[in-house]
């Protein structure tokens, strides 16, 4: 844990935001003060950007939830049953849209949806208050949000540019030292952390970046320079793995000659230092010198001549991000650049079908909640589905939810205990609001400094019912027996998610391996027709996503036979070459494009096959045949930049369809 | 006595009904003057943008409650 002079100014901005909330609340009379003071610990976020964005859509995922509310309630409040089928069903809607949208934007969706059950299922029996309690959630969101605002924006704020500046200059570190264990040659083990390394910053670094939109004063241009970085780092990833394999390919049928290994040293010695521009147009020049395809090139110098390009390609596409990423922490430098790629939104993966699965047991798991409280008869078993709702859609989008579902069930629990102290010990000598203040501090800051820690969201599953638990309303009276059912309530409630979820999660991350690995065969599949158009780059952003959704399940993966031999970075670069081939077959002579079409019915063929199997299949041999009789072709071709492409794409595709065969 | 404002039959408090037009517009507003490069004469970029969302949340009141201001000034 790091407790530094940021995370105590954050601690005390979010307390004093959460108190300034309560105390306008009180002052106005709203209902439900502790929304306010809740809400105002919800928003807070360590960068003003990110917090407005959070702001905005949490009042519009409220209102949305509150409307849905007001139209559902009174006119199902006859009949509970149907009543808790809508909401079930509502708040299905709502977490299939969020979890479409990987996007912050998703916060809408998630809270309209929870919304709903959160002050719906409380109030099935007086369906008259709906109007009020829904009108009184919006106003006590607000109040929570300004004061929030004010707080965070106000003293001390941190710059959310400086910080993605600090953050992608770490991504370039990471990237460093991937690159130069690559060209060490070190274990696979090595560089595929490096390679998990920088996915994962890139994930996180794009999710930052959505909010800089939202931060008002900052240079346009910041925005397109962070696409341009985003999309920079992520072509670099085929880059990269292609080289390490090409190497390995390289070595087998002899040492690397030795102009390769000093460039290669010479390389890693530029990326360490901090070196003037000239250097890049001076190694670029020596990757070039080993680019020589003339006559009848053997295997070992086409695969150099790939290692060649490949290497010249990734010193430029290096320098450009290094130098972006040093524009980026200078205001003044950052104005004067005119970006001029980099508009191209990032292709994420979405798959409709496993949100679909997830939004309907969600509305399963809510839905039979309902029906177990309604004829249990338990007067508070709306609590309990009301906090299972929350807790289900809160981590739906994990690719295990379980851990993060138990440490809220626990974080709940001492809520209880905590908030338990507090009602009936301490508040009854409690007079005033500085003494009410006073005694909230030392658990509120102290949540608050954890809070700021990386990762630390999670304790915001103590904050949020504890402040639920305090109930502090203007009218105080503690009642041990409805704090005791509603405390019982909450832990149940959550109990019980969790323990659905882990009937449900074995199944879903099977189907959520499965469908990864199909829909990357059925793309290569498709490119491969014609049917699908996509860019290179959108290509690499797409199966840069997908590699991160496969992170988590690399357990499952490994130990289940049927996915052991997939191997999704080699789809990555079977699809990218693939997608050059297909642009270059546009540009050939007759001649020429009709055994590319051939080629390219073959490949389908087999990617449409395997996406039918999903495990990896072996390629049949008249593919090999088919790409050797190209390559064979591609040397009588004349001398052009599309012989060099073709000539890439080609050796790429052998490699890695065939890496035995290759390396032969 | 200040009336509530019926918006699809919920009534809704126009102070309330005011701050969250100040929230939606408070945020446009800020970007279009960081456009106009506004934001070079600034000394506290978030005490500004939280004063122009005050100024913002004071002129939607006086919209949204008549007679506010006649009273005091009478």
């Amino acid at each position: 844990m790091r407790i530094g002079w940021r995370e105590l100014v954050f601690s005390a901005n979010s307390f004093g935001a959460a108190m300034l909330a309560l105390a306008v609340s009180f002052i106005c009379d709203l209902d439900r003060p502790y929304w306010a003071m809740m809400t105002a610990y919800v928003t807070a976020q360590p960068f003003s950007g990110a917090l407005h964005s959070k702001a905005l859509f949490r009042i519009a995922g409220t209102v949305i939830g509150a409307a849905a509310m007001v139209f559902l309630v009174p006119p199902l409040s006859s009949a509970p049953v149907l009543l808790s089928l809508a909401i079930a069903l509502w708040v299905g809607v709502c977490l299939y849209f969020s979890l479409l949208d990987r996007t912050p934007r998703s916060y809408i969706f998630m809270l309209a949806g929870f919304t709903t059950a959160f002050i719906g299922f409380p109030i099935v029996g007086a369906p008259a208050t709906a109007f009020d309690v829904g009108v009184s959630r919006v106003e006590e969101n607000c109040v929570g949000i300004i004061c929030s605002m004010l707080f965070h924006t106000v003293f001390f704020p941190r710059s959310l540019r400086l910080s993605l500046a600090d953050r992608f200059g770490q991504a370039v570190d990471d990237l460093t030292s991937w690159c130069t264990d690559t060209f060490a040659r070190k274990k696979d083990a090595v560089r595929r952390r490096g390679r998990l390394r920088l996915a994962a910053d890139i994930t996180e670094l794009h999710m930052m970046a959505t909010n800089v939109p939202f931060d008002t004063h900052e240079p346009q241009q910041f925005g397109q320079i962070i696409a341009t970085v985003e999309e920079k780092l992520i072509r670099l990833f085929p880059l990269i793995t292609g080289l390490s394999e090409r190497f390995k390919m390289l070595e087998k049928s002899g040492p690397l000659p030795q102009r390769l290994t000093m460039l290669l040293a010479d390389i890693s010695h530029w990326m360490h230092a901090s070196a003037p521009s000239e250097t890049v147009a001076v190694l670029k020049k020596r990757c070039h010198g080993l680019q020589k395809l003339e006559g009848n090139p053997s295997w070992r110098e086409m695969l150099l001549f790939n290692i060649a390009t490949r290497l010249s390609e990734l010193v430029d596409i290096y320098a450009s991000c290094r130098k972006l990423v040093t524009t980026m922490g200078d205001r003044e430098a950052l104005k004067a650049v005119r970006p001029g790629a980099g508009k191209q939104a990032r292709v994420l993966h979405t798959d409709k079908l496993d949100a679909f699965y997830s939004a309907l047991s969600c509305a399963g798991i809510v839905f039979l909640g309902s029906v177990l409280w309604i004829v249990s008869g338990w007067p508070d078993g709306g609590t309990a589905v009301m906090m299972g709702t929350v807790t289900y859609c809160l981590f739906a989008s994990q690719a295990n939810p379980v851990p993060a579902q138990k440490a809220s069930l626990y974080n709940t629990a001492l809520a209880s205990v905590v908030a338990g102290i507090y009602l009936f010990a301490i508040f009854p000598n409690i007079h005033s609001f500085v003494g009410l203040v006073l005694v909230l501090a030392p658990v509120l800051l102290t949540a608050g400094v954890l809070l700021a820690q990386p990762g630390g969201l999670k304790y915001l599953s103590f904050i949020v019912p504890f402040c639920g638990s305090l109930t502090l309303t203007r009218h105080f009276q503690p009642d041990f027996q409805a704090f005791l059912n509603w405390n019982v309530a909450q832990f149940v409630g959550i109990a019980g998610v969790v323990a659905a979820t882990r009937i449900l999660r074995n199944v879903s991350a099977h189907r959520r391996i499965h469908t990864v690995l199909q829909a990357t065969a059925t793309d290569i599949a498709d490119i491969a027709r014609g049917d699908k158009r996509i860019s290179s780059s959108a290509w690499i952003s797409l199966m840069v996503d997908r590699i991160g959704l496969l992170a988590p399940y690399t357990d499952i993966i490994k130990s289940s036979p049927r996915y052991a031999s997939v191997n999704t970075m080699i789809g990555m670069r079977t699809g990218l070459n693939v997608i050059r081939l297909r642009r270059a077959l546009a540009h050939l002579p007759a001649e020429y494009s009709q055994r590319g079409e051939t080629l390219m019915s073959a490949l389908a063929e087999h990617f449409a096959a395997q996406a039918r199997q999903v495990e990896a299949l072996p390629p049949p041999y008249g593919l090999l045949r088919d790409v050797e009789e190209g390559l064979a072709a591609v040397s009588a071709m004349p001398a052009n930049r599309l012989r060099k492409a073709i000539a890439n794409a080609l050796t790429g595709l052998r490699c890695n369809l065939f890496p035995l065969e290759a390396s032969a | 006595m200040i009336s509530d404002y019926a918006v699809f039959g919920v009534l809704i408090h126009p102070y309330m009904l005011a701050l969250i037009f100040a929230i939606l517009v408070s945020r446009p507003v800020c970007l279009l003057i960081n456009r106009a490069g506004f934001y070079r004469f600034v000394w506290h970029p978030g005490l500004f943008d939280m004063a122009v969302f005050f100024l913002l949340y004071g002129i939607f009141v006086w919209m949204f409650v008549p007679g506010l201001l006649s009273g005091a000034f009478a």
